[in-house]
C-alpha cells in the first residue's frame, strides 16, 4: 500500500485552537518575533542557498580567469578576494548553516515534538548567522574584501603590514561572531534530541538523520571553540598589537595552523555526517526497505565523529612536523575509511536488496550521484592521507579536486537530495519532476567535467591559489583548464534551472499530499505544509520507521497526558508541549515553552554593532552595542512563563 | 484528549517530573564548549612556552603568588555557599538560598577586586603588546575574570529573584550554581599553569 492511501489526520475543532496558539502574528512583527522552528529552518535554508549562489558566482569568475593562460579577466588582487570569499562562503555561510536549516526543520518533526528546546535561542542563532554573513559581505561596500585565503594563515593574515586594509579584520571578527550562532544552534539540537523525543522513541528508535544532527552537534560543541579562538587571537594580533603568532615577539606562527585545523578537520566531517544522515533517510524510502545495518550505520556516525578529532595534523604534513606525529595522523586519516566504508556498504546493500525496483525520483538521483562522486573523493582521500604522496601533492590542484569531490560530492549532493525530498513538506507543493531530473544531470555531469581534470592538472604540477599560469605548459594543460571552466558553467546552468524550479513550484507546483514518497518517519504523518503546532497528539513509536510499522498493521497509538486533561487546549496563549526522560523517553512531563519575542533579533543586532565597533576600532560603536546587548538580555526574560 | 488523530488508540500517561530541566542540559553543553575554549587557550600557552628559550619572556618578572593564593582560596571556598544555595533551593528554603547566593557573590566579588588590583600593578610593569607571554597572560587571566563577572551577574540576578519571592527557584539556581562551579574549576587550571608552574 502506498502512503497516499493511508488515512490522514482529519481536521477537528482543537486543531483550529492549536493553530491560533502556535501561529505567528501576521506582518513584520510576527516575522521578527517568530520562534517557529519550521520558519527558522526555512530561513536558514533559503539564506544558505542564497550564499551558495553568491559563492558559485565567485567560483565562475575564478574559472573565467583560469580558462586560458595569461588571462587578465579579474587580475591578481580580485582573484585573491574571490578565492578567499568563495571558500569562506561555501564552508561558513552555506555548508554549515544549510545543515542547521535541515536540522531545524526536520529534527523536531522527526522526533515528534512541537518545538525546539530553546525556541528563542533558536531565533537568535538564525539572526546571528544572518548578521555575521552580512558583516562579512559588507566588506565589499568598503572595498576591504578579505584576501588572505579562507584559512587566513599567519604571518600573511596576522599583520597589517602584510595584509593591509580591514579585509582580514572583517574575516576574523565575522568568523568568531558566526561561531556564536553555530554553537548555540548545536546545543539546542542536542537538548531537543535528548529531552523532546516523542514517547517510546528510545535511542535505538531515533531516525538516522536525527542521529546525524546529534553527532554533528556534539562535534560542534567540541570543535567550534578552536575557530573562535583562532579568529579572536588573529584579530587581537592584527588590531590590538598582541603577539600570539608573531615570531619576532616570541609568538608561534604554526600555532595558528594548529588552532585552525583542530576546528577545521572535525568541521569537514561535521558537514559530512548530517549529509550521510540525509542519504540514509532517502535511500530506504525509495527502495521501500528499512536501512540495512541501522545500528552499524549509527555506530559509524559516532566513530567518524570521534576519529575526526585525531586528523587535523594531516593538513600540516608539509610544515615539518615530527615523523612520528605524522605517522600517527596518517594512520588515523586512513582509519576513517572503515566507518565510512561500513556506511557505504549499508547503502549499497539497501539498494541491492530492495523488494521493489528503486524509484529514481529526484531525491534518489541526487543520493546516487552522491554515492558515485563521494566514492572517488574517498579514494583520493586515502591517497593524500599517505605522507609521501601528500608531500608530492600538497598545495596542488590534486588537493583542490579531492576536497571538491568530498565536499561537493559528499555534502552538496545530499543537500540537494534533501531539498528535493523535503520541499513538499515545507511548501505543500511538488517540484516539477522533469525539470529536477534535467537539473540533476547538468549538475552531475558539470561537476565531473569541472573537477576530474583538476586531479591530472595537480599531478602535472599546477599549484593551487595562483591567479594565472603562463603559456608553454603544453596543450593538455591548457585544454584541461578550459574544460574545467566549461564544466563550471554547466554546473551553473544546472543550479540555475534548479533554483527556477524551486521558485516556480513554490507557487505553481501540484499540491503535495501528506506523504508523497511513501516515507517512514513521523513528519510524513501530518499535512503538507506542516501545521504551526506540528502534532496535535504525540505518537507512541515502536521503531525508527513508525509509519511503516503502521502500514504493516501495528496499532497506531497516541499519548494522552492526563494531568493537563487536554494538551490540545491552548493555555493563556502559551506554547505547551511535552518533554520526556533522556534515555527511554517513557516518563512524560508537560512544559510551557517561551512565546515568540523580538528580543533575539534585537540581541543579534546589538552584537553586530559590537563587531562593527571592533572592525572599525571604535570604542564608541562597540560601547553602544554593549549597551544594546545588556538591554536585550535583560528584556529577554519577558514572556517566559513560570512553570 | 478529544478527537486528535484518526485511527489512533490512546495511551494515557500522567505528567510527572522527568529529570533535570532543559536549562540544566543547556548549561552542561555550554560548559563543555567553554571548557574546550579554555583548554585550547592553555594548549596555546604551553605550545608557545615549550618553544620559548625563557619564560616569562623579556624582562617580565615571575608571577606574584601570595595574594593570588589568597584569592584562589576565596574563590574555591565560594563553591561551598553556592552548593548550599543549590541544596536550599531544591528544598524550597528561600531564606537559606538567598544567604548562600549572597555569600558566594561576595566571595566572588572579592576575587574579582583582587584581579583588578593585580591588573593595575601588572599593567605598570608590562603590556599585552610586549611579547607573546604578555599577550597570553592578559588574554587568559582576563577571559577568566570575564567569566567570574558573568557569574556575579547571574548570581545577583538569582539573588534578587529569590528575595522577590519568585517561585519556584530550583531550576535557575541549579544552572547558575553549575556555571559557578565550572568557573572555579577553570581557575584551578589557570592558577596551576600560569602561576604555580612558573613561580615554584
Amino acid at each position: 500500500m502506498t502512503l497516499a492511501e493511508r488515512p490522514v489526520p482529519r481536521v477537528a475543532a482543537p486543531f483550529a485552537a492549536l493553530q491560533r496558539t502556535w501561529d505567528d502574528r501576521p506582518g513584520i512583527p510576527g516575522m521578527l518575533e517568530s520562534v517557529d522552528h519550521k520558519r527558522i529552518g526555512t530561513r536558514y535554508l533559503v539564506t544558505a542557498f542564497a550564499f551558495l549562489l553568491i559563492g558559485g558566482v565567485e567560483a565562475l569568475l575564478m574559472r573565467l580567469q583560469l580558462a586560458g593562460p595569461d588571462a587578465e579577466v579579474v587580475g591578481a588582487q580580485a582573484y585573491n578576494e574571490l578565492m578567499t570569499m568563495h571558500g569562506t562562503t561555501m564552508i561558513f555561510l552555506f555548508n554549515t548553516p544549510v545543515f542547521a536549516g535541515f536540522g531545524n526543520y526536520v529534527l523536531p518533526l522527526q522526533v515528534g515534538t512541537r518545538d525546539m528546546a530553546f525556541p528563542r535561542l533558536n531565533a537568535l542563532s538564525y539572526w546571528v548567522y544572518l548578521s555575521a554573513g552580512g558583516l562579512l559581505y559588507s566588506s565589499f561596500l568598503f572595498g576591504a574584501v578579505p584576501d588572505g585565503g579562507w584559512f587566513a594563515y599567519v604571518p600573511l593574515s596576522g599583520n597589517r603590514a602584510f595584509s593591509g586594509g580591514l579585509g582580514m579584520d572583517f574575516w576574523a571578527v565575522g568568523i568568531a561572531f558566526l561561531g556564536v550562532s553555530t554553537t548555540v544552534g548545536a546545543i539546542n539540537f542536542l537538548v531537543t534530541a535528548i529531552r523532546m523525543r516523542t514517547p517510546g522513541m528510545t535511542w535505538p528508535r531515533v531516525p538516522v538523520f536525527v542521529w546525524g544532527v546529534v553527532v554533528m552537534s556534539l562535534m560542534i560543541v567540541f570543535a567550534l571553540p578552536a575557530i573562535t579562538l583562532a579568529g579572536l587571537t588573529l584579530e587581537a594580533d592584527r588590531n590590538f598589537g598582541f603577539n600570539f603568532f608573531d615570531a619576532a615577539a616570541g609568538g608561534e606562527p604554526i600555532l595558528y595552523q594548529h588552532l585552525f585545523w583542530i576546528w577545521g578537520h572535525p568541521e569537514v566531517y561535521l558537514l559530512f555526517i548530517p549529509a550521510t544522515g540525509i542519504v540514509s533517510t532517502i535511500i530506504p524510502v525509495f527502495c521501500r526497505r528499512r536501512l540495512v545495518g541501522y545500528p552499524l550505520v549509527v555506530a559509524s556516525l559516532v566513530a567518524t565523529g570521534f576519529i575526526s578529532f585525531g586528523l587535523w595534523l594531516h593538513h600540516m604534513f608539509a610544515t615539518g612536523v615530527p615523523a612520528l606525529s605524522a605517522d600517527f595522523f596518517s594512520v588515523a586519516s586512513a582509519l576513517i575509511a572503515i566507518p565510512t566504508g561500513v556506511q557505504f556498504f549499508a547503502w549499497v546493500s539497501t539498494i541491492a536488496t530492495a523488494p521493489v525496483r528503486p524509484r529514481l525520483e529526484p531525491p534518489m538521483l541526487f543520493a546516487v550521484g552522491f554515492l558515485v562522486t563521494f566514492l572517488i573523493g574517498g579514494m583520493t582521500g586515502i591517497m593524500v592521507a599517505m605522507v609521501p604522496f601528500d608531500w608530492a601533492a600538497h598545495d596542488s590542484y590534486f588537493v583542490v579536486a579531492h576536497f571538491h569531490y568530498v565536499l561537493f560530492g559528499g555534502t552538496v549532493f545530499p543537500t540537494f537530495a534533501g531539498l528535493h525530498y523535503w520541499f513538499p513538506k515545507m511548501t505543500g507543493r511538488m517540484l516539477d519532476r522533469r525539470t529536477a531530473i534535467v537539473s540533476f544531470w547538468l549538475i552531475f555531469a558539470g561537476f565531473h567535467v569541472t573537477f576530474f581534470p583538476q586531479h591530472i592538472l595537480g599531478l602535472m604540477g599546477m599549484p593551487r591559489r595562483v591567479y594565472t599560469y603562463t603559456e608553454g605548459y603544453g596543450t593538455a594543460f591548457d585544454v584541461m583548464n578550459l574544460i574545467s571552466s566549461v564544466g563550471a558553467f554547466v554546473i551553473a546552468a544546472g543550479i540555475a534551472l534548479m533554483t527556477w524550479n524551486f521558485l516556480r513550484s513554490r507557487r505553481r507546483g501540484a499540491e503535495a499530499p501528506a506523504d508523497p514518497w511513501g516515507a517512514d518517519t513521523l513528519e510524513w504523518s501530518i499535512s503538507s505544509p506542516a501545521p504551526a503546532y506540528n502534532y496535535a497528539a504525540f505518537a507512541d513509536v515502536e521503531s525508527h520507521a513508525p509509519l511503516w510499522d503502521w502500514d504493516e498493521g501495528r496499532t497506531r497509538t497516541a499519548v494522552a497526558v492526563v494531568d493537563d486533561e487536554d494538551l490540545t487546549q491552548p493555555l493563556g496563549g502559551h506554547h505547551r508541549t511535552i518533554v520526556t526522560s533522556a534515555l527511554e523517553a517513557d516518563e512524560v512531563e508537560v512544559v510551557t515553552m517561551p512565546s515568540p519575542a523580538a528580543w533575539p533579533f534585537a540581541l543579534a543586532l546589538a552584537s553586530l554593532v559590537i563587531c562593527i565597533g571592533i572592525v572599525a576600532s571604535s570604542w564608541l560603536i562597540a560601547g553602544v552595542g554593549a549597551l544594546g546587548v545588556t538591554v536585550a538580555m535583560v528584556a529577554w526574560q519577558q514572556g517566559i512563563a513560570e512553570r | 484528549m478529544t478527537a486528535a488523530v484518526v485511527d489512533a488508540t490512546h495511551r494515557t500517561v500522567t505528567s510527572r517530573p522527568t529529570g533535570r530541566s532543559l536549562g540544566w542540559w543547556g548549561m552542561v553543553w555550554t560548559i563543555a564548549t567553554e571548557g574546550l575554549l579554555f583548554g585550547l587557550l592553555l594548549f596555546s600557552y604551553f605550545f608557545i612556552r615549550t618553544n620559548s628559550p625563557t619564560w616569562p619572556q623579556g624582562e617580565i618578572s615571575d608571577p606574584e603568588l601570595t595574594l593570588t593564593a589568597i584569592r584562589t582560596v576565596i574563590l574555591l571556598g565560594s563553591t561551598i555557599p553556592a552548593h548550599m544555595a543549590h541544596r536550599a533551593a531544591q528544598r524550597g528554603d528561600r531564606r537559606a538560598t538567598a544567604w548562600g547566593l549572597g555569600t558566594a557573590w561576595l566571595m566572588g566579588a572579592v576575587f574579582l577586586a583582587g584581579h583588578f588590583y593585580d591588573l593595575t600593578k601588572e599593567l605598570a610593569e608590562f603590556r599585552a603588546d610586549d611579547n607573546a607571554y604578555a599577550s597570553l597572560w592578559y588574554a587568559i587571566t582576563n577571559l577568566h575574570a570575564l567569566h567570574v563577572g558573568v557569574g556575579l551577574i547571574i548570581f545577583g540576578f538569582l539573588w534578587l529573584r529569590t528575595l522577590a519571592r519568585m517561585e519556584p527557584q530550583g531550576e535557575p539556581v541549579e544552572g547558575g550554581v553549575l556555571y559557578w562551579h565550572f568557573v572555579d574549576v577553570v581557575w584551578v587550571f589557570v592558577y596551576t599553569s600560569l602561576y604555580l608552574s612558573v613561580s615554584l
